[in-house]
């Protein structure tokens, strides 16, 4: 399968002199178009580190990171943010909204920045969006005034708006109870079905389990991979045993 | 410990403690600058008064004087402690050559005395009278000031030459508002020089007491005491001596009042958003049983750090700059021997200032106790109101670019954080456009229309000579056979004498002609038309309790002649006492004649001016832009330098409060301005969002600073105005100054300074600030 995210010896560190701390020591990661990929570790094991410095939020690192074609480190600021409003997508563990904009709105910031022209085919999409995900007859809701699930399930729409290569999940389904986190992970696993690579960051080993391959992080390092199969099947209960064993193996 | 904190807190917020310690001095030094200046003015006015003896009241008479009979009176009258006649010889500026300038364009009436005996000095540098020797010069020190004349130049009068030994200062025409000048001679030299001009008389009183002034003015009038002139009293010298630098102190005054509204404001904003960044732990010190007294006394101790040290800098500031703005007191009018009241009154400014800010901070403080610990553990911070704004749908928007929307959004939604940088630009272009206004109405042709002198390219006046009406009729004549003359009008001023109520006579000055020609500016009803008409100024109105449409009855040489007042204007010539009328003059002997003109081609001005000068050589005549210049250039130098100065404050602060402002606002939406990052806008999106913002408020608070500035400003200018004898006023504004270049200016460095505020707003790393 084709590459979509090739990350080569990143190396990310903290602080200076005698207090310096390194993050991310020589990691490197290859993902594939369509791929779902999901990093585990204990905190400050560097995962979320490892995710915004893949998707160029954090361009402050030594090594390379290719995302379709063009390597990152090399883009000015303003192509990299070209890049993340058309071709990525991202889901927080708080969900980041403008307070002052509805869930609607907010919803479709990102696209009307340069389509305001299309405002109403784009509406008429992001209801749709809103309608899958299932928070229809939220769209006036000011941010405060809906539940984190809720919340979160807008935060996929817009990730969704602009059609990305891929979504980002930072502790996903951190900030959820484990229903709405598991309904979450559904709604990833089927927007992966139709196309889009998803790449997670957790600690939960019942999300990790929803993903198709799972890296182990330990001290900013990958220390281990696991990848299902047919023999896991679709039985999550089996996958997550595994990710606990693995976990165990391994001493995290 | 709270001295640490103190620190702390002040190293840690380097930009804000410093701008804030800023305008606190800027507030300190100009409000103690006032306070200094306004002691030295009056001190040195009240000095130079007493030093020379500034007569109480003072008639100027042309024509005879019996001084047997004004003996009678002033021994009559129990109120005059001293009496004198001086003369005052009015020679035509063209015979008089100071250095290497004439006078003969000059606009003043310039003549000659010798020092007097007994009061009404004219002082040297020192406060003594001057006492020229044969052959020494001692000019009003007008003409040092605007550099026509140094000590030690040559001076010609009339072919005999003088060497300028030193310069008077004359408690009464000192001002160039004051109309005539007096230079001083030896009696020789007096005497040589009587034939060159004509002798004009001053009556001077000195009363026992002041108090008395206005029953001995009454008495005077009434007597048959000789008139024929303006009259004068302690008042209007006290009045005309402080004008020009009183209009500076006015204006530093108003722009000190803004300065300090400004600090006030940005102290508040500050203070909020420093309360804000600290709210967990405020209720933390709260939680572990801190009294909310004692937070609140570490945030006051900061603050009072920072407005003592701003208090005591501005205070030694107005000390240090105090020295040029006094100098031209001091060159005026002398040294005022009020230092040490000067330097107490500029401390109090600055102690009141202080304790002011103190008190007000209290105020804010107040707001800790609504701080509740259930909403700082949930919350973390306080909750931005964000109601307004509702209607405004992104979903709805097809016009605007995503920036301009959410830059209006969040004004809309966030008000009263933008009230703050809003009451600071209609403040500053309040204090830039006003002070412009004023100086452009002042120096506007028609302000003198306020003032009781009709607008007209020249004017001629015709003053002390024989047979005045025959040459103000034969100067008629002529100007109706010029061809370059437009229009003109002669004006003859007659004595009438006025019956009272009770029956007794007063005298009254009318002048006598076509008042329409030359229109004044009318306070209340019009200008006089029928020969039933009388139109009197505002303090001849005051004075004699009269209203439009009131009754009253002059002796005339054809009996009793009953008019009706049409109108009532503001007029500062002659004392401020004048009538007009529009009846044919009688047959008695004119006091004076004004002739004014209009010419089809003002180029040719120049050249009238000479061709009047030489044909009518009893006139004086001058063009009406010279008049002005003269007349009240010392005024105009004042209300310019400080038109200059409140523009270079308005310019200075816009640009720091902007700065200010845009700091705490980015650091304040760190979060919001991560999301949008993370959403893919760029880091110049951000900057426009805030450019957006930042035009948006600037252009409401110029739109609202110059409608304030037209309606309360005009009234503050008009109130200062005033004090010049203009009782109506209305601004004369330049267009181009007031709506287009201000704005633009101020405009430019609001951008400047949200350029430079928000530059770095994008730079932040997403990934911390997402998840603060």
């Amino acid at each position: 399968m084709e590459q979509l995210l090739d990350g080569k010896e990143i190396v990310k560190s903290y602080g200076e002199g005698r207090e310096k701390q390194l993050v991310l020591d020589h990691v490197s990661l290859e993902m594939e178009r369509g791929g779902f990929v999901s990093v585990m570790g204990p905190s400050g094991s560097g995962k979320s580190t490892l995710l915004y410095t893949l998707s160029g939020m954090d361009s402050d690192y030594s090594g390379t990171v290719v995302f379709d074609g063009s390597t990152m480190s090399g883009l000015k600021e303003e192509t990299l943010a070209d890049l993340r409003r058309t071709k990525m997508g991202f889901v927080f563990q708080q969900p980041a909204f403008l307070k002052n904009l509805n869930l609607l709105d907010n919803i479709i910031l990102p696209v009307m920045r340069e389509n305001r022209k299309n405002g109403k085919a784009i509406t008429v999409k992001a209801r749709a969006l809103m309608k899958k995900v299932g928070i229809e007859g939220l769209e006036e809701r000011d941010i405060a005034q809906v539940s984190g699930g809720q919340l979160q399930r807008a935060g996929i729409c817009r990730a969704l708006m602009s059609e990305p290569e891929i979504i980002f999940g930072d502790e996903p389904t951190g900030a959820l109870n484990s229903r709405s986190a598991q309904e979450i992970m559904e709604l990833l696993k089927e927007i992966n079905e139709e196309g889009t690579a998803v790449l997670v960051v957790t600690h939960d080993a019942k999300v990790a389990a929803k993903t198709k391959r799972v890296l182990f992080m330990q001290d900013g390092k990958i220390v281990s991979e696991l990848v299902f199969g047919k023999e896991e099947g679709d039985d999550l209960d089996i996958r997550a045993e595994k990710v606990m064993r693995r976990m165990r193996q391994i001493g995290i | 410990m709270n001295r640490k904190i103190i620190q702390r807190d002040i190293a840690g917020n380097k930009a804000v403690s410093f701008l804030t310690v800023l305008f606190i001095t800027a507030a300190a030094m100009l409000l103690s600058l006032a306070g200094i200046l306004v002691t030295n003015l009056f001190g040195s006015i009240d000095r130079l008064m007493a030093d020379a003896k500034t007569p109480h009241f003072m008639q100027m008479h042309t024509g005879d004087v019996d001084f047997e009979e004004l003996e009678a009176f002033a021994e009559g009258n129990s109120a005059v402690e001293d009496f004198q006649v001086l003369e005052f010889l009015n020679v035509g500026g063209e015979k008089i050559r100071l250095g290497e300038n004439s006078l003969a364009l000059s606009v003043q009436d310039n003549g000659f005395s010798v020092q007097s005996s007994r009061f009404d000095f004219l002082l040297d540098e020192n406060n003594r009278p001057a006492q020229p020797k044969d052959g020494e010069l001692w000019v009003p020190v007008c003409y040092n000031r605007d550099y026509t004349v140094q000590a030690g130049d040559k001076a010609v009068i009339n072919g005999k030459t003088f060497v300028v030994t030193g310069f008077v200062r004359d408690s009464q025409m000192n001002s160039t508002l004051a109309s005539s000048k007096r230079f001083v001679v030896s009696a020789g030299d007096y005497a040589q020089l009587k034939e060159v001009g004509s002798v004009e008389y001053l009556i001077e009183f000195r009363l026992k007491d002041l108090s008395d002034l206005s029953e001995f003015e009454s008495a005077y009038s009434a007597s048959q005491m000789p008139a024929n002139g303006p009259t004068l009293s302690w008042p209007l010298f006290r009045m005309i001596s402080a004008v020009s630098d009183g209009i500076m102190i006015a204006v530093i005054l108003l722009v000190s009042v803004i300065v300090i509204l400004i600090a006030l404001l940005c102290i508040r904003f500050t203070l909020l958003a420093k309360i804000e960044d600290d709210y967990r732990e405020i209720e933390v010190m709260k939680a572990v049983g801190i009294r909310v007294s004692d937070i609140q006394s570490i945030y006051l101790a900061v603050y009072a750090v920072l407005a003592a040290a701003g208090c005591i800098m501005g205070f030694l500031l107005s000390l240090a700059l105090r020295g040029p703005l006094q100098e031209s007191i001091r060159a005026n009018l002398g040294e005022s021997g009020n230092d040490g009241l000067s330097f107490l009154l500029g401390m109090a400014g600055t102690l009141l200032l202080f304790f002011f800010i103190l008190f007000f901070i209290r105020r804010i403080l107040k707001r800790f106790r609504r701080i509740s610990p259930v909403q700082a553990i949930r919350q973390g911070s306080e909750q931005e109101n964000v109601r307004g704004g509702k209607s405004l749908r992104l979903s709805k928007n097809r016009w605007l670019s995503a920036n301009l929307f959410l830059a209006v959004k969040d004004i809309a939604a966030r008000k009263r954080l933008y009230l703050t940088m809003l009451f600071v630009i209609i403040l500053a272009c309040f204090i830039m456009v006003v002070p412009q206004n004023l100086y452009h109405t002042i120096s506007d042709s028609s302000f003198v229309t306020y003032l009781g002198v009709g607008r007209c390219d020249l004017r001629m006046d015709i003053q002390q000579t024989e047979e005045l009406e025959e040459k103000a009729g034969s100067v008629g004549e002529y100007l109706k056979r010029d061809s370059a003359v437009e229009t003109y009008a002669v004006f003859v001023t007659e004595l009438f004498d006025q019956e009272q109520e009770d029956g007794t006579t007063e005298q009254i000055k009318v002048e006598l002609g076509n008042h329409g020609a030359f229109p004044l500016q009318y306070v209340d009803g019009k200008l006089p038309s029928r020969d039933s008409d009388i139109a009197l100024s505002v303090l001849y109105a005051e004075e004699m309790d009269k209203k439009v449409g009131d009754k009253m009855i002059l002796l005339t040489d054809k009996g009793e002649k009953q008019l009706t007042v049409c109108g009532i204007y503001s007029d500062i010539t002659n004392g401020g006492k004048t009538a007009k009328a529009a009846f044919q003059p009688g047959t008695r002997e004119a006091a004076w004649s004004t002739v004014c003109v209009n010419l089809k081609q003002p180029g040719v001005l120049a050249e009238k001016t000479e061709e009047y000068s030489r044909k009518f050589p009893y006139a004086k005549v001058s063009g009406m832009e010279d008049y002005v210049t003269q007349t009240f250039g010392q005024t105009l130098r004042a209300v310019r330098t400080a038109s200059v100065g409140a523009g270079f404050v308005a310019v200075v602060v816009t640009l720091l409060v902007i700065l200010l402002f845009m700091k705490l606002l980015t650091a304040k939406d760190r979060y919001s301005i991560a999301v949008l990052k993370s959403v893919g806008f760029t880091g110049s999106d951000i900057s426009r969002q805030y450019i957006w913002r930042s035009v948006l408020v600037v252009i409401l608070g110029i739109l609202l600073g110059s409608v304030l500035a037209g309606t309360l400003g005009e009234r503050i200018a008009g109130a200062a105005i005033s004090s010049l004898g203009a009782a109506a006023f209305q601004f004369t504004e330049d267009p181009l100054s007031s709506f287009v270049l201000s704005p633009v200016v101020l405009l430019f460095t609001a951008l400047a300074a949200t350029i430079a505020g928000t530059a770095k707003a994008g730079n932040l790393c997403i990934s911390q600030s997402i998840k603060e």
